[in-house]
């Protein structure tokens, strides 16, 4: 877990203290100065002497990451039934943390960009992979959906069943840039309804 | 500080005059878009008999790894971002902190009323923190998907009989002490900040800050003993936040025995 200590804002400010050095009428100017400061702190959020950046790890928690991704979906999905997606990512999460199973988090991120960007897609499946990876499915019938996997690296991976003429099915399975991905879906004929 | 005669299992010691003088309990969730300005007037009237007095902050902002510079949470539609809110009692002693993504509670030390102990401040934490999360729903809104916990205490060490004068600090807290000698004739120790963070596991992270300064409120000197835990509750949920909240508690009470003289333990704080 990374460590960026912070200014305990949620404390009130009985718990002020004035070092010792100061004479008194520095020591009333010192106080105006300190106001007019917290209020600049809390405004730029300048780190105070509390909060010296230890920096103690650079590993960046999983739990933190989910939460922005989740955080980041609500913020851009508002409505009521868009909300479905990051309360779907929110339970899936808590499933497999729950079972112990292991969740990508750069596949939750990819997952979140991915949805952000297109708030036009229909409402998909939405299911964890064995490998702990984030798939969805536009399922439109037998034989006819789109499938995207975010593998959490730049290829995710696309796979679709098309209806064709003649009661023909035409397959794809295949891996794209996930900027691309949806071109290439459409330019084959799948939908994202 | 806390702790309890014999604690179900636990064996933790309370004591008679802790140092405590704040205590803090807050967490930060997605923010609820559907609270606006209008509502917190609705929630207020519904506290206001045990909160009467109700003032205006700017809203504690969190900054996470990997995500731009903390900004105040805003809802469509608003034209003023919403402060945060405090709500207290009239001694002060229980205050109630509202943004549009916290909760918090702080117990304070009143002039007359006793430390009610972690359990007691945690229980009234819950309690109000249920109330407004049923205000919440009535809204339309959910305090959900929990982004961090933190659990604060600030303990005021004035001088006793084991120091007087800041060279003698180390008696109360052994780890600064090799500080506190370098006071003598020739230097004197005039202001001391010492910050160290230790990391319980991944999602809990323990905070000292020993301070020495003097009080902004009476003016007497005092070394400060601030402990705050921090952290992510792994399944970003309320049930996995009380879970947090107790290894945080533990975590804080653990260290603070280690950061404390044991003398000064028995013979100023005197357990129970």
């Amino acid at each position: 877990m990374s460590y960026a200590p912070s200014y305990s804002g949620l404390l009130t400010e009985m718990n002020v203290i004035e070092p010792f050095f100061l004479t008194q009428a520095e020591a009333i100017e010192r106080a105006i100065e300190i106001k007019e400061k917290k209020k600049l702190i809390a405004r730029q959020q300048i780190p105070n002497v509390q909060s010296m950046p230890l920096n103690l790890s650079a590993e960046y928690p999983s739990p933190q990451r989910i939460f922005n991704a989740i955080q980041a979906l609500y913020q851009s999905h508002n409505s009521p039934p868009a909300r479905q997606i990051p309360d779907r990512l929110t339970a899936l999460y808590r499933d497999a943390y729950a079972e112990n199973q292991s969740i990508v988090a750069d596949s939750v991120s990819q997952f979140a960009d991915f949805f952000r960007n297109h708030r036009d897609l229909g409402l998909p499946k939405i299911t964890l992979t064995p490998d702990g990876t984030l798939r969805v499915r536009w399922i439109h019938g037998p034989g006819n959906f789109t499938a995207i996997e975010f593998t959490g690296k730049p290829l995710a991976k696309l796979v679709a069943e098309i209806p064709r003429e003649g009661g023909l099915t035409a397959r794809y399975f295949t891996t794209e840039p996930i900027e691309n991905i949806l071109t290439a879906a459409r330019a084959v004929g799948a939908s994202f309804a | 500080m806390t702790q309890g005669q014999e604690i179900a299992g636990i064996g933790r010691v309370k004591f008679e005059r802790p140092p405590i003088n704040e205590v803090a309990i807050g967490v930060y969730y997605v923010p609820v878009t559907e609270l606006r300005a209008e509502h917190i007037g609705i929630y207020w009237d519904s506290i206001r008999k045990r909160y009467p007095i109700c003032e205006q902050r700017f809203p504690v902002l969190i900054q996470s790894e990997g995500q731009p510079p903390a900004m105040i949470a805003e809802a469509p539609g608003e034209i003023f971002p919403l402060p945060r809110f405090w709500f207290s009692n009239n001694a002060h002693s229980i205050l109630i902190q509202i943004q549009r993504n916290a909760f918090m509670l702080n117990w304070r030390r009143g002039s007359s009323e006793g430390y009610p102990h972690y359990e007691g401040v945690e229980k009234d934490f819950w309690q109000e923190f249920e109330g407004y999360k049923n205000f919440v729903q009535g809204i339309g809104g959910k305090l959900d998907v929990v982004q961090r916990c933190e659990l604060t205490y600030v303990n005021f060490i004035s001088p006793n009989a084991f120091f007087s004068s800041p060279a003698e600090l180390g008696n109360v807290l052994p780890s600064v002490a090799s500080l506190c000698k370098m006071h003598d004739e020739e230097r004197k120790l005039v202001g001391l900040n010492a910050l160290a963070a230790y990391q319980l596991n991944d999602n809990l992270l323990v905070e000292s800050a020993i301070k020495w300064g003097k009080r902004s409120d009476t003016k007497e000197p005092v070394a400060v003993l601030e402990l705050k835990a921090q952290g992510t509750p792994g399944d970003l949920s309320l049930i996995g936040a009380a879970a947090w909240f107790k290894a945080a508690h533990n975590g804080i009470y653990k260290l603070f025995l280690s950061l404390t003289d044991e003398e000064v333990q028995k013979q100023v704080w005197r357990p129970l």
